[in-house]
């Protein structure tokens, strides 16, 4: 159930992320003074901004952002975390070690001064958020695949597999991961809803995507002085980034019950 | 002609110091079938993956192994090993059909569809009655016996000189047992594979193996024809096995 309203309501913020800016008949970077700040309507059905901007585009322009930048930086964090996670459990010993210990040196650096350092080196930018997010981001699925790895790599059918000739690549495609894939996908899942966070939360404070690309964000920065007045203008990116990061924690979470049950 | 198969030279292989085998050695003829027998943790088990290659690294080995004159083993090619366990020796996330495919195509180099093929073929040579059902079931949809003897078929699609099986009945009830020790048998026989049989079981052994070797602590206390052993034995580890069966 609660995956089923998960995935409905991911659906949905899809749907109109793809077809949301083409259906609302606005570029969501024209400028119309003429009709600043106007509360939603038949015209504008979320209302416009302090530049007569249409918000309904804005928000789905957003939100490909958002939604873009949220499974980039959870890919990668997956292909990283992967390979780092099962080369240390592979390896045991004093790799295992090294390899952990990096890991957690860089788990304990507070994730949000690292990234806003390297916003500030890298500068500003979709590019550079992925990055930045990225670089903290795959220590915790490394941590799960390695602990997944190690329960499985001493399977009978890994040894099997072994003792038919498979190499280390060959085990790790065809045995580890797909034996793993719950986990993984789960954190997966749950990444992408952190992921998707942060970048609103770096956008808002000017660190993420810049004007006149709109991000769920920087948008709910430009909400946040006039709330008074345009409330509308705080409300739409805000209950968006909120049902976003609901409906990824759970499909993660109905996916992470299913997996307690079946065992 | 007979041939030499597999000759172990005074195999040891310690544990910073502390040996957990000691000076094993004997010899397999092409065809022939040897069991190794002995209570667990007597070293059976590693003598076996020793032989594969498989062994942990941190194991230190001593003594040479010869298979067919060579020095090097291709696991799979050469020798096929047969688990105890056949409940976790298949991949629970792949279809059997799936598993054999990817072996013979690793090893023959065959298209899909002629790897399909053999694939059935040694599915129906291991006793399967509805190869073509069983190809596409997942693990759990098949009975212990019947994953043993897909695990069997596995073992056997590289078409390997030597099979090794470890305790290959021990997971499996009394009437499996005798079904799977005869098709074992069968298979090896119709294939002139050797057969190197890991038991704890002085009948199975005497069962299927022409020789058998007993091994005890690390050590092969006593080797020889299966009856000699068993009518005469010379070791008391022997005699004090035969009577606790």
């Amino acid at each position: 159930m609660k995956g089923l309203i998960g995935i409905a309501l991911i659906s949905v913020i899809a749907f109109f992320a793809c077809f949301g800016p083409l259906i609302s008949g606005y570029a969501y970077d024209a400028i119309d003074l003429a009709s600043k700040n106007q509360a939603p309507s038949y015209e504008h059905w979320f209302g416009t901004d302090e530049l007569g901007r249409d918000l309904f585009t804005r928000v789905w322009q957003g939100a490909r952002i958002s939604l873009a930048v949220g499974i980039a930086a959870a890919l990668i964090d997956l292909f990283v975390g992967i390979i780092w996670g099962s080369a240390a459990a592979f390896a045991r010993g004093r790799i295992d070690e090294v390899m952990m210990s990096i890991a957690g040196i860089f788990y304990a650096i507070p994730t949000l001064l690292i990234v806003i350092l390297l916003i500030v080196v890298l500068g500003t930018g979709i590019v550079s958020l992925v990055i930045s997010l990225t670089l903290l981001g795959w220590i915790t699925m490394a941590r799960i695949v390695r602990g997944q790895v190690l329960q499985i790599k001493h399977a009978e059918f890994v040894l099997a597999s072994q003792a038919l000739g498979g190499g280390f690549f060959h085990i790790m495609r065809r045995h580890l991961i797909p034996n793993a894939r719950g986990p993984i996908f789960v954190t997966l899942l749950l990444t992408i809803a952190s992921v998707i966070f942060m970048e609103a939360f770096l956008s808002f404070l000017g660190l993420g995507v810049q004007a006149p690309m709109a991000s769920w964000g920087s948008m709910a920065n430009e909400g946040l002085p006039v709330l008074p007045y345009y409330p509308w203008r705080l409300m739409f990116p805000a209950a968006l980034i909120c049902l976003t990061i609901l409906a990824f924690n759970l499909i993660g979470e109905s996916l992470d019950d299913q997996a307690i049950t079946q065992h | 002609m007979i041939k030499r198969l597999l000759s172990i030279e005074s195999l040891s292989l310690n544990i910073q110091g502390r040996y957990l085998l000691r000076d094993v050695s004997f010899a397999m003829d092409s065809g022939d079938s040897l069991g190794l027998i002995g209570e667990s943790g007597s070293g059976k088990t590693l003598t076996a993956k020793a032989i594969l290659g498989l062994l942990p690294a941190h194991l230190k080995k001593e003594g040479r192994i010869f298979f067919d004159g060579s020095a090097t083993i291709n696991p799979g090619k050469d020798v096929g090993l047969v688990l105890q366990n056949p409940m976790t020796s298949l991949n629970p996330t792949l279809t059997t059909g799936r598993q054999m495919v990817e072996t013979i195509r690793y090893h023959a180099g065959v298209s899909r569809s002629q790897a399909r093929e053999r694939a059935l073929h040694f599915l129906h040579q291991v006793g399967i009655s509805s190869p073509s059902l069983r190809f596409s079931q997942l693990p759990h949809e098949l009975s212990g016996g019947m994953r043993q003897r897909v695990m069997l078929a596995l073992a056997m699609a590289p078409e390997p000189k030597l099979l090794i099986a470890d305790e290959p009945t021990t997971a499996l009830d009394a009437s499996t047992q005798v079904q799977i020790l005869d098709l074992i048998q069968q298979v090896c026989r119709e294939t002139e594979c050797g057969l190197l049989l890991i038991s704890h079981d002085l009948h199975v052994v005497s069962y299927v193996c022409r020789h058998v070797a007993v091994m005890n602590q690390g050590l092969l206390v006593e080797q020889g024809l299966t009856e000699n052993v068993l009518n005469s034995p010379s070791h008391p580890y022997t005699r004090y096995l035969l009577e606790q069966q």
